[in-house]
């Protein structure tokens, strides 16, 4: 379109539109920035075998943290192995519902990006193929003191 | 104010004077102002001020159309004035209010404008004439940032691309649709002839100078000529031609103040619109990249996961935040440039309303 041919608009209409422009560019800057900063400090937790074993992580997947109680003590190695994995997949592929959560509830806007998260989280971390495990809880007020409670790594924030 | 004196040499030499200086108005500022001001389209975000300006074109071409008529109408008077004294027994005692047209002024009844101080007692009515220039655009090329922004759309060529993964072609078609926005904005926006408001504020210097040029010269002439008429009678006619002078020179200062605004404002706009383009060519090539993670990103999310697709979620994050910032800039820049218009509008108003007087002043010649 050029100047000769353009039809001229209404100047004050045009006004109010680009205000508005200006308003719906600054949402999504803001709720790409909430977004951003959700999906790095999302975590998720598991249990399995009752609440045995226990594990935390974060939003890029990594085990954060891993509760043990008294009862493992009585298992076998291959038992602890088979259930710490087990319950860390769970902890894992539940991140892409707690972050789509996270997103929407605060972020509100910009779905495609969310979308776009619980894909990636999806597709990363799917469903362990047997539930052999409890249902996840929140856990930390279950802890007590003979737990054997290992952190893996300082705060991670993904990116 | 001594006794009566009428010089008919100094009459003839002084119309003669007038004459001159009315046919150089009549061929320069009419035309100017008409072709400048009047005929100046707008268009785009310049109609915010296109009906405040076009009342003060109307006003100042009124003007400058009386401009010249004034002078001859002092010609006239000037004429009448002779005939009455040349066919009178004692012409120091004609009245010559029956003869001098008012042209429509309310005329002090008292105190001498001393016009004399502006001439001199030999024959000397003046030379030269007042500023006679043509506007210019500027020394900026504001039209070339204008096409090179409205040109912006056509020159760049986004890919318009079909993602398998509906996230990702969302994310591409939420950042193409404001592209589209933002050239839409641009273009709605720009249209119009932005060169014309530097000219028409240089036409309106150049209707100043040319006002306060005309008002010195016709005082210089006038001054002189009431060095050779002097008595009751023609200090009627004198404070009727320091009015003229003195409209002659605030419709001059008036309209060259607008002027500058104009300018000013016009420069204000280029400044503006420098920035615009830079903002919005840079996009094109962001907007390419994001096309390029975008893909590389579809390609990787499906059939099977991808442990490079965290990286590059954060990159499209980023470049499509940098994306919007660069569209929301933009926009603000444009609304910025609606404000700078508006400022005008201010300027303008208040030199319509002062024009509206000189205009009514300057009709009453045309009576």
């Amino acid at each position: 379109m050029t100047r000769e041919n353009c039809v001229t608009s209404d100047p004050d209409d045009l006004k109010r539109r680009l205000a508005a422009s200006i308003e719906r560019a600054e949402q999504r800057i803001r709720a790409l920035d909430e977004g951003e900063q959700i999906t790095s400090v999302v975590t998720a937790e598991a249990e399995a075998a009752d609440g045995a074993v226990r594990a935390t992580v974060t939003g890029s997947g990594r085990l954060h943290e891993l509760t043990l109680d008294e009862r493992v003590r009585h298992w076998a190695p291959e038992e602890i192995a088979r259930q710490v994995v087990h319950c860390v997949q769970r902890a894992q592929s539940r991140l892409a519902e707690v972050a789509v959560e996270s997103l929407t509830e605060r972020a509100g806007a910009d779905l495609p990006f969310a979308g776009l998260a619980a894909e990636r989280l999806r597709t990363e971390f799917p469903s362990p193929e047997s539930d052999i495990g409890a249902e996840p809880a929140h856990l930390a007020s279950r802890r007590n003191d003979n737990d054997i409670v290992v952190k893996l790594a300082t705060w991670d924030q993904d990116d | 104010m001594g006794g009566f004196r009428w010089d008919p040499r100094a009459f003839t030499l002084a119309k003669a004077r007038f004459g001159e200086l009315a046919d150089q108005g009549a061929e320069y500022l009419y035309p100017m102002v008409r072709e400048n001001l009047v005929e100046w389209k707008a268009g785009g975000l310049l109609d915010l001020l296109v009906v405040h300006h076009k009342s003060l074109a109307k006003e100042v071409a009124v003007s400058a159309g009386c401009t010249p008529a004034m002078l001859r109408k002092i010609n006239q008077n000037l004429t009448d004035v002779a005939g009455l004294y040349t066919n009178s027994d004692n012409a120091a005692a004609e009245d010559i209010s029956k003869t001098w047209d008012t042209m429509g002024y309310e005329l002090p009844s008292s105190g001498d404008p001393d016009l004399e101080r502006s001439g001199g007692m030999a024959y000397d009515f003046g030379s030269g004439y007042p500023p006679s220039m043509q506007p210019s655009a500027g020394d900026f090329r504001i039209e070339d940032v204008v096409d090179t922004i409205l040109g912006l759309p056509k020159s760049v060529v986004i890919p318009d691309p079909s993602f398998k993964n509906p996230a990702l072609q969302s994310i591409w078609d939420g950042v193409f649709g404001s592209w589209l926005e933002i050239c839409g904005f641009a273009t709605e926006a720009l249209t119009g002839d932005w060169k014309g408001v530097y000219q028409a504020g240089d036409a309106m210097s150049n209707a100043g100078d040319y006002w306060q040029g005309l008002s010195a010269l016709s005082r210089r002439c006038a001054g002189t000529l009431f060095w050779h008429w002097d008595g009751d009678a023609s200090e009627f006619a004198e404070r009727s031609v320091t009015k003229i002078c003195d409209v002659y020179e605030d419709a001059g200062e008036t309209i060259a103040h607008c002027g500058e605004d104009y300018k000013t404002h016009a420069h204000g706009c280029y400044l503006l619109f420098t920035e615009i383009n830079g903002i919005l060519t840079a996009i094109p090539n962001d907007m390419i990249l994001l096309f390029e993670l975008l893909d590389r990103a579809d390609a990787k999310s499906v059939p099977t996961p991808s442990p490079d697709l965290l990286a590059a979620m954060a990159g499209i994050h980023r470049l499509v935040k940098i994306l919007l910032k660069g569209f929301k800039e933009a926009t603000e820049k444009l609304l910025k440039v609606a404000q700078v218009i508006e400022a005008i509008v201010g300027v303008v108003l208040s030199a319509c309303t002062l024009f509206t007087n000189y205009s009514n002043d300057m009709r009453g010649a045309l009576t």
